[in-house]
């Protein structure tokens, strides 16, 4: 059975980071998996490894509200990066369920999802297995 | 044989005949009347040398004979034995004239002149053995030469000084020679011109009989004198004083003659101008009432004019009378002066010019005269005669005195004149520039209302003192007043009454310091009783002198604009709610939810407890930020609150007492400048406020240099505002601009912070109408502004 090589998590939130990983590691579907506490520590990692395609996640659960670099902030300036890899998953994982944020979501057409937290079990299930195409 | 003894006699006898035939040359060559040497040899040994050369040279017989010469003679080698060498080598004679020697001739430097002529001597081959040099002295005819040519010489150059015009004719009587002055006088440029022409020939017709007689006398051998007028070459006339002489030797006859003519024509003039001028003075004198008189110093007899007479009151035929009748009318005060000036005029030897006071002898009347005279003296350099003239000057004095009153007086009155002349002109140039001013002033008033009339917002002009004196259409459609209700001021029944006394304040402000004005304010609308809020402004327009001649204001309706940014503010407020529900709230909230789930799946006992550990630190955040919202909500319910006076000042101390270590550990200063020194606010917001600031401004400054925060408080356009500014690490405004006082947002990594201060801030300060901005450029430090509304 394949597996994602690489998945990050970009959550301020270590309750959130540390829960989200015990879920994505008892998938059984994940390799590795990569975390950032803000927006600016992640934009900086991509920067210097975006010519290694295997330093770049194939998975990314970015969460809106963080200090430095916000979410969308994140995607801005992710944007004016050029990757050798050319496909990266990126999942909105807010706990906002403000209509605000959820219209600005829709203003980023690259985006695969918009999750809001409390995530579960299943849910990362599903989004890890739709990764992998199986589902 | 007897052939060879014969031969041998005629041998000894021709060798005889050659040693006589050389003595004789030699002999010959030592009388020579020439300088005579042969040098052989290229090294030119004197083989034979004669007297005369021996002379030339300086030296004697033994010193040169069969020696090389520039041996014996080493002085001779310079100018000498180029040309030697070069005889000797081409064969070419050398020859040249006239070569100045120095001889001494009987012990005495003597000067002598020689021809030479150097040949060069061949043998039977024609070769070149030796050089006859031959020298003939010329010294004499030199010397004779010289003399002729320096008497030539000085009679040209004596004919050439003579400042007249020197003329030498011939016995028939034409021109040979004019020196060059006589050129000159003559005014002729060329002088082969009137060279062998007949000399009175150059004279006018009237006069050649003349010249031609003296020509004659001339011939006879006497010498001849005239004066005649004579025009120069160019016609300038000129007269002449002419002598003409012969020249000859004594006994002999007469060779040539000279005409020395002087150009007489100044004198001639001067003489003419002279008679001339006698004539006029006499003339002047009378007609002048000028008396002239003269005194014998030594008989004391006076001659005087008979106007003279006349003039002291004496009968002018009258010859009786003496230098005592002259003397005794100078009244006695002046007769000393006069006497010591012509004393003085005597010493001096110059003029005397004397006036004195006469008392005519016939009616005893005061005259004034002036006295002008000199002494004439004798070869003896004696005083002879006393000459002078003397003039009544009376009138004149009277006239001068009269005038010089007059003009006194006219000029005291001219000054007073000018002076009440330039007061009226100052005067009337101001009123001109003023009503030039005015003018100008009316037509831009004029254009201004047909402007301000023809727009529809609110426009009014005011008077200097603040007296409003114009309102335009739109104002009185708008508040339904006409313009002698509001004339003035007026504007209570019109403004909110709430806004009534700050308006009342920023006018008189500005109207009293010249500040531009501005303030927000509500209008009542005639037609429904509404009221709208309207941005006033006013800007005064100036003189040339600088003084305001005007205020011109407007009154914009900003009541939409205000209505909209209430919303925005409105908007933004529920956003910042929602934001924090969303996010503040929420996440803690989900974490939890996630916690307990997971909880049942636990590996193990360990990580259950970890899992408690974080259970509670969520719900410490979900209590906290619950706390937080509440303030917030809480500041936003009591919008009611007191308002309190705030001294600034203080609220400064009791933050840096609060916050004691950071300031000492940042080195902070904190500088204040408060224009205003109290403000109404909620003391309890307003400390928050200070302190959230200060302390953000502590947080992020650099950790190298000392914080410095600059906290003032101003009055603009009617509004508090208040500042802080600090020299800190500041924001990227592009980047965070719109998040900056949002909640839980931080700036800067590695500080401490939870970013609820600023939102706090903004929460506090909008909630009581007033707002907060920030200026900021990265690294170089942060600007707060707050703007309150006055209370």
């Amino acid at each position: 059975m394949s597996k994602i090589s690489l998945v990050s998590i970009i959550d301020d939130d270590a309750i959130f980071q540390f829960t989200a990983k015990k879920l994505l590691k008892s998938t059984d579907l994940v390799d590795q998996i990569l975390q950032f506490s803000d927006g600016e520590k992640a934009i900086d990692y991509f920067k210097v490894n975006k010519s290694i395609p295997e330093n770049i996640p194939d998975l990314v659960f970015l969460d809106i509200n963080m200090p430095y670099l916000d979410g969308w902030q994140f995607l801005d300036e992710l944007k004016t990066i050029s990757f050798a890899k050319e496909l990266i998953t990126i999942y909105i994982c807010t706990s906002s369920n403000s209509l605000f944020d959820q219209q600005r979501f829709t203003e980023y057409p690259n985006l695969k999802g918009y999750l809001i937290k409390p995530i579960d079990k299943n849910k990362i299930t599903e989004v890890v297995k739709k990764e992998l195409g199986l589902i | 044989m007897i052939t060879s003894t014969k031969n041998i006699i005629e041998e000894s006898e021709v060798r005889k005949q050659i040693k006589v035939s050389e003595d004789k040359f030699q002999n010959l060559i030592s009388q020579a009347p020439v300088s005579i040497a042969i040098l052989e040899g290229s090294s030119f040994i004197t083989v034979t040398i004669n007297k005369m050369a021996l002379e030339i040279w300086g030296k004697s017989y033994e010193e040169v004979i069969n020696k090389p010469l520039f041996e014996s003679s080493p002085e001779l080698e310079d100018g000498l034995k180029t040309i030697l060498n070069n005889i000797y080598t081409t064969g070419v004679p050398f020859i040249s004239n006239e070569i100045p020697v120095q001889l001494k001739r009987i012990g005495k430097p003597n000067m002598a002149y020689f021809n030479s002529v150097y040949q060069p001597l061949r043998d039977v081959d024609n070769k070149i053995y030796g050089i006859i040099l031959i020298g003939t002295e010329i010294t004499e005819a030199v010397n004779a030469r010289k003399k002729l040519e320096a008497s030539e010489l000085l009679n040209r150059s004596m004919l050439e000084s003579s400042p007249y015009c020197l003329k030498i004719l011939d016995l028939e009587g034409r021109v040979q020679f004019m020196n060059f002055n006589g050129l000159c006088q003559m005014e002729i440029d060329n002088f082969s011109t009137i060279k062998n022409i007949n000399w009175d020939s150059l004279w006018n017709s009237e006069n050649q009989s003349l010249v031609k007689a003296s020509i004659d006398i001339a011939l006879k051998g006497e010498t001849a004198q005239f004066t005649a007028f004579c025009p120069t070459a160019k016609g300038t006339p000129k007269w002449w004083d002419v002598v003409v002489s012969p020249v000859r030797n004594p006994g002999e006859p007469v060779q040539q003659i000279i005409s020395i003519s002087k150009d007489i024509t100044e004198q001639k003039r001067s003489q003419e101008a002279t008679d001339k001028m006698a004539s006029q003075l006499k003339l002047a004198t009378d007609s002048a009432n000028v008396g002239v008189w003269s005194l014998n110093m030594q008989s004391q007899e006076l001659e005087w004019s008979a106007l003279h007479k006349k003039m002291w009151g004496y009968d002018g035929d009258r010859t009786d009378l003496t230098y005592e009748d002259w003397y005794k009318l100078i009244v006695p005060e002046d007769k000393e002066m006069a006497s010591k000036r012509v004393e003085e005029a005597r010493i001096n030897r110059n003029f005397y010019e004397v006036e004195y006071r006469i008392n005519k002898a016939d009616d005893n009347v005061i005259h004034f005269i002036r006295s002008v005279g000199s002494y004439y003296y004798n070869d003896k350099g004696e005083a002879v005669t006393m000459n002078g003239i003397s003039l009544d000057i009376t009138e004149q004095k009277r006239f001068t005195e009269e005038l010089e009153k007059k003009v006194t007086e006219r000029t005291k009155e001219l000054g007073f004149k000018t002076k009440q002349l330039e007061t009226i002109n100052k005067a009337l140039n101001e009123n001109i520039q003023l009503v030039i001013q005015q003018d100008k002033t009316i037509e831009t008033i004029k254009e201004f209302k047909f402007l301000a009339d023809s727009i529809p917002q609110i426009v009014w002009t005011s008077q200097p003192d603040g007296y409003l004196d114009y309102y335009n259409q739109h104002w009185i459609d708008y508040t339904g007043m006409s313009i002698e209700e509001t004339q003035g001021w007026g504007w209570e029944p019109v403004i909110h009454p709430d806004d009534l006394q700050q308006c009342i304040d920023v006018w008189t402000e500005s109207y009293t310091t010249g500040k531009p004005y501005e303030i927000e304010y509500r209008f009542k609308r005639a037609s429904d009783g509404i009221y709208k809020w309207h941005l006033g402004r006013a800007l005064p327009m100036r003189n040339d002198q600088g003084e305001i001649v005007k205020w011109f204001g407007s009154c914009t309706d900003i009541d939409a604009y205000k209505k909209a940014l209430d919303l925005e503010n409105k908007i933004s407020q529920f956003e910042d709610f929602n934001r924090i529900v969303a996010h503040n709230l929420r996440g803690p909230a989900g974490s939890i939810d996630m916690l307990i789930s997971m909880l049942a799946e636990a590996d193990s006992e360990e990580e259950r407890n970890e899992m408690m550990g974080m259970l509670k630190d969520s719900s410490i955040s979900l209590i906290t930020t619950l706390d937080e919202l509440m303030h917030v909500l809480e500041v936003r319910f009591n919008k009611n609150m007191t308002y309190d006076t705030c001294n600034l000042q203080e609220l400064v101390e009791e933050t840096k007492n609060m916050m004691r270590g950071q300031m000492i550990s940042k080195q902070a200063i904190i500088k204040t400048n408060f224009e205003v020194p109290n403000i109404e606010f909620p003391l309890i917001y307003m400390k928050s406020i200070f302190y959230n600031i200060i302390s953000n401004s502590l947080k992020y400054s650099h950790a190298d240099v000392p914080a410095l925060i600059e906290v003032s408080s101003k009055k603009h356009f009617g509004k508090t505002v208040l500042e802080f500014a600090d020299n800190g690490l500041g924001i990227d405004l592009k980047k965070h601009g719109k998040n900056m006082f949002k909640l839980n947002k931080v700036f800067h990594s590695g500080f401490d912070s939870k970013g609820v201060g600023l939102f706090m801030t903004k929460t506090q300060i909008e909630t009581f109408g007033g707002m907060i901005s920030a200026e900021s450029e990265p690294g170089k430090g942060t600007k707060f502004i707050i703007t309150l509304e006055n209370v």
